[in-house]
């Protein structure tokens, strides 16, 4: 039987620990993945590396801060482009 | 003079073939190995670099058959219409965009995660947001000043 591969998925894989002195690290990536019959796609970042260090576990994530700023500079444009609607369409009913 | 028919099974197979080989060349960029770099040792410090990979893409195939009609006569016989055709086609497209994102790094004073900002990318971003504002403001100016006048 053929088995059914979701047309979405949100994945997480982690790479083959790396072994540094008495550390062990394990480098974790989340891809986002949509499957569709013409096609597809993928969108794969890097999340978090894991610390292994005398039974201890620690999750170091990985920020992407040129992705934020993105996102907060498209939201003070979209803002402003609201404002500026809202300001034309008032002054029009006035 | 005779032609030979179109083998549609052995296109389609290929067709297939062809989106398979695709469709694993794009889902390949899932994988954790498309993110990380192999590590890198330089003296006491290891590092791996980490970048977000975005990768899309189409494709399509159809198969067709037909009349195609073809006229043929001998001298002194009637017209014949031989009702033979068909085509195959396909195509598709499609990107891949890798952007570096930060730098791990595991030496004696720990493991440290160094983050890439992507300057040029920001600037064009923030002269984009920069002309947006400015036009926001002078269409709420010139609203003010028609009112006002």
């Amino acid at each position: 039987m053929k088995k059914s591969i979701p047309i979405l998925q949100w994945r997480t894989a982690e790479a083959e620990p790396i072994q540094v002195g008495d550390r062990r690290i394990t480098a974790v990536s989340q891809a986002l993945v949509l499957r569709l019959p013409f096609g597809g796609f993928v969108w794969n970042r890097p999340a978090w590396v894991t610390v292994e260090q005398g039974g201890q576990l620690r999750r170091i994530w990985i920020i992407d801060y040129t992705r934020l700023i993105l996102w907060g500079l498209g939201l003070l444009s979209l803002v402003f482009g609201l404002l500026a609607f809202e300001g034309g369409t008032k002054n029009k009913r006035r | 003079m005779s032609e030979q028919p179109v083998d549609m099974d052995r296109h389609y197979t290929r067709a297939e073939e062809i989106v398979a080989e695709l469709g694993e060349k794009l889902f390949g960029a899932a994988r954790n190995s498309a993110v990380y770099s192999q590590p890198i040792t330089q003296g006491d410090i290891l590092v791996i670099t980490a970048a977000e990979v975005v990768a899309g893409g189409g494709y399509g195939f159809a198969a067709g058959m037909g009349p195609r009609q073809r006229a043929f006569a001998a001298e002194g016989e009637e017209t014949k219409k031989e009702e033979t055709g068909a085509g195959v086609g396909g195509g598709g497209g499609g990107g891949s965009n890798a952007r570096p994102v930060a730098v791990v790094e595991v030496g004696t004073q720990g493991v440290q995660v160094h983050p890439i900002i992507d300057r040029t990318k920001l600037g064009i971003a923030l002269f984009t947001t920069l002309g947006a504002m400015c036009m926001a403001f002078m269409r709420m100016s010139r609203g003010r000043r028609e009112m006002g006048g």
